[in-house]
Formats: C-alpha cells, sequence, structure tokens
C-alpha cells in the first residue's frame, strides 16, 4: 500500500492505515528522540508524543504539498522533541533551586583526573555537555552532526532560518570547543 | 574579515558546508595567521572526538507498549473503526462479506443444529463466528510458521524470505483478533499474543528479506504454537 493512499485512509479516520504509517514511520523518529535524549524511556515517550500529534492533525497535512509525510512527521518529532527537553530541564533547573544536586560543571567533570584514560569516558563527558545545552541548540547540533542533514532541511524541521540554525551550530560547537579544551591536548590520548 | 569570521567558517568547512571560494579563502587566511592554525587544529580534533561517540546502536523500542498508548491516548471515533477491509476493491469486500455470510449461516447452521446445542444460542454463534475467523487466521499463517519451525541447524545462514506484505497484513489481523479476544475469548489471547511476536521479529527482518530463523524456530517450539493453533483448528 502507498504511502498516499494510506495517508488518504488514515485522514479518513481509518485505524489500521494510521497504524501501518506508525510501523512505517516508527524507526525513523524513534532514532532521532534516542539519538537527542540518549534514552529510550524518554525516545519512547517523545514516539508516543509525537504519533499522537500527528494522528490529532493528520488533516492538516496536504498529500498534493511537495513535502512527504515522513518529512512532516519528523518536523513534528523535532518539535516534541526540543518540548520535552525544555519541559525535562525545567523540572530539573526546579528541583536543584530546592536541593543541592550532585551536578557539577561539565569542564569540572572533565578534568578529574581518574577518569581521563578511557574514550568510553569522553563519549560520556561529550554527552554531559550536550546535556546542558540549551534544547534549540542541541537539536540543531544533533541534527547536524550525528542525522548529518544539510543545514537547509535543519532550517526546515526547526522552522527557522538557516542563518539561525549557523548560530546555533557555532555556540554548540563552541561549548564543546571550550568545555573540552583541557582533555584534547592530554597527552593520553591518541587522536 | 575578522578572525573571529574565519572561526565560524571553519565548522562550516568541516561540516562540508561551506562553498569554494570561502573554503580558498578560509585556507589562505590558515596559512597566514598562527593563531587561526592553531584553531583549525583544535577545531577538527574536536570533531574527531565527537565523531567516536556516533557509533552508538540504537536500542530497539518496545514498540506494543507504544502503539497501545497511542491507541488509548486518542479515542476512536466511529470512521477510525472502518475495519481491514478497506485494503480491497469494494466488489472484492462485497464478494467476501457474501461468501463469509454464506459459510457463517452453514456453520451455525450445523452447530445450532447438531445433538446437544440449544437452537437459537446467540451466543454460540458468535462464538462460532470468531472461531471461523480465527481458523481462517490460523490458515493463513500456517505455511509461514512451518517453514521457520522446520528450519534446520545445518541450514544455518541461508535466507528465509517472507512477503512483507503478507506478514503486515497478518500482523494486522493478529493484532484485531487478540483485541476482540482478551475482551470475549481470553483462551486464545495469549496464543495470538505468541503469534504476534514472531509477526513482530520477522517484520523487523533487514531490507533483504533476511532474518535469524533459529530464534524464531525456537519460539515456535518452544510455545507449541502449532500445536495449540490445531487445536483451535479441530474445535
Amino acid at each position: 500500500m502507498e504511502n498516499l493512499e494510506l495517508i488518504q485512509n488514515a485522514q479518513q479516520g481509518n485505524q489500521e492505515a494510521f497504524y501501518m504509517l506508525f510501523e512505517n514511520n516508527k524507526k525513523m523518529v524513534f532514532g532521532l528522540a534516542f539519538k537527542y535524549t540518549k534514552n529510550k524511556q524518554d525516545a519512547e515517550d517523545i514516539l508516543q508524543e509525537t504519533f499522537i500529534k500527528a494522528l490529532n492533525n493528520l488533516n492538516q497535512f496536504q498529500t498534493k504539498k511537495s513535502s512527504s509525510f515522513s518529512s512532516w512527521l519528523y518536523r513534528i518529532g523535532v518539535n516534541c522533541s526540543i518540548d520535552f527537553l525544555r519541559d525535562k530541564q525545567r523540572i530539573r533547573k526546579s528541583l536543584s533551586d530546592w536541593e543541592t544536586m550532585d551536578r557539577t560543571n561539565p569542564d569540572e567533570r572533565i578534568t578529574d583526573p581518574e577518569k581521563k584514560a578511557s574514550r568510553e569516558d569522553l563519549k560520556k563527558k561529550i554527552e554531559l555537555i550536550l546535556e546542558d545545552m540549551p534544547p534549540r541548540q542541541k537539536m540543531a547540533f544533533v541534527l547536524k552532526h550525528y542525522q548529518q542533514l544539510k543545514i537547509k532541511e535543519i532550517a526546515e524541521f526547526m522552522d527557522c532560518s538557516e542563518g539561525s540554525v549557523k548560530k546555533q551550530l557555532f555556540r554548540a560547537v563552541g561549548s564543546l570547543k571550550n568545555s573540552l579544551k583541557k582533555i584534547v591536548w592530554e597527552k593520553e590520548y591518541e587522536l | 574579515m575578522s578572525c573571529e569570521k574565519y572561526q565560524q567558517q571553519m565548522i562550516l568547512c568541516l561540516y562540508k558546508e561551506l562553498d569554494s571560494e570561502s573554503s580558498k579563502k578560509l585556507k589562505n587566511h590558515i596559512k597566514k595567521c598562527p593563531e587561526c592554525a592553531e584553531e583549525w587544529g583544535y577545531t577538527k580534533r574536536i570533531f574527531n572526538l565527537v565523531e567516536e561517540t556516533k557509533a552508538e546502536e540504537i536500542p530497539e523500542a518496545d514498540w506494543e507498549k507504544c502503539w497501545t498508548r497511542i491507541d488509548e491516548k486518542v479515542p476512536m471515533s466511529e470512521t477510525r473503526t472502518k475495519g481491514f477491509f478497506w485494503l480491497f476493491p469494494k466488489w472484492a469486500v462485497t464478494a467476501a462479506a457474501l461468501l463469509c455470510v454464506l459459510v457463517i449461516g452453514i456453520y451455525i447452521g450445523r452447530t445450532a443444529l447438531s445433538p446437544g446445542t440449544e437452537l437459537g444460542s446467540t451466543a454460540g454463534s458468535t462464538k462460532g463466528a470468531f472461531y471461523l475467523s480465527l481458523q481462517q487466521h490460523f490458515d493463513e499463517l500456517k505455511p509461514l510458521l512451518m517453514e521457520y519451525a522446520h528450519y534446520r541447524e545445518d541450514q544455518n545462514g541461508e535466507i528465509i524470505s517472507a512477503d512483507k506484505k503478507l506478514v503486515e497484513d497478518l500482523l494486522i489481523q493478529n493484532i484485531l483478533l487478540k483485541r476482540r479476544a482478551a475482551q470475549e475469548y481470553p483462551g486464545a489471547e495469549q496464543l495470538l499474543e505468541d503469534i504476534g511476536l514472531i509477526l513482530r521479529e520477522i517484520t523487523n527482518m533487514d531490507e533483504k528479506g533476511t532474518t535469524v530463523p533459529l530464534r524464531i524456530k525456537d519460539f515456535i517450539n518452544h510455545q507449541r504454537l502449532l500445536n495449540s493453533m490445531e487445536v483451535y483448528q479441530t474445535i
């Protein structure tokens, strides 16, 4: 069954057609959400939210338009991921107002001498730096670096200008450069 | 252009998003400016480090749980339960419906008129219709499951290819029957649940149509699926 036919049937309220659309696109949305959150449970939540939003707004998708259903869904996935992280960071911030959390800044974590040796640790450190980035900045970085999309495509998915995506990328790479400066020059790493 | 601008262009260059003219200017600048040359080397190192974090396996989500939650959160409208038959042309649906009425009629007639059965027992006839659908579903499933159940160890590595469209159709049928079983016939629910797991495993096979048949074979045999299906087919 062609996607177009499935979409039209789903738009008419056919549940099985929407189930097929879920089957065809679930891995793409989950992959994006997992790369963004690095957490299976969170990625599953984003996947559900994305498809619920898609189902509720299915009639807004125009089959005659040039954009494909996958792109439309991907855009919803991008926005759900950003909203999810924004909420999560807000909760984390409000918690940290009340209690002292065991979260030092990335610089301090990175220079811990006991944790220098392995690349696995380095990977975790990069993840921690990404975790601290503002949601949109992190999304621009994930879409560029992990999903290898063009800046133009990222701008479309994030509904902003190419210049804005570039700014987010400069800031994201800037954060990484600042936070990793001390360890990049350590002799232990064979680069 | 300032060094700061050139340093931003380095990022675009490493992402292959800088046009050739600007790339040329950037390279010339790096040759002349030691500070930017150092920054260029450092930025490349950072990119290499981040590159290493890319090699990461994406885990398998609990797809059924996710779909169930979506299904629960979005209430089904009447139009959303049109059924499975939209997949076929209208004339085929009409013909199939007439055939079903005929077959079910014969089946109910036989069941209702057989000794020990009360005439006009509606519970019996509904149950009969459900088991008829179940039997039909198992008839379609059996050749596929047999292929996996009889897979031999020495075939290891050989390809079992299944028609993905057919498997997806079977999966949908299975979901619909399982829902019905959950409400009215809990005895069949677990069997349909197990079959659903296998169909999902086959659906997730790679593009060439290969999968890991030994795992599926073990599951079919361990759960005695074919025997259980046989029981329903002799009802």
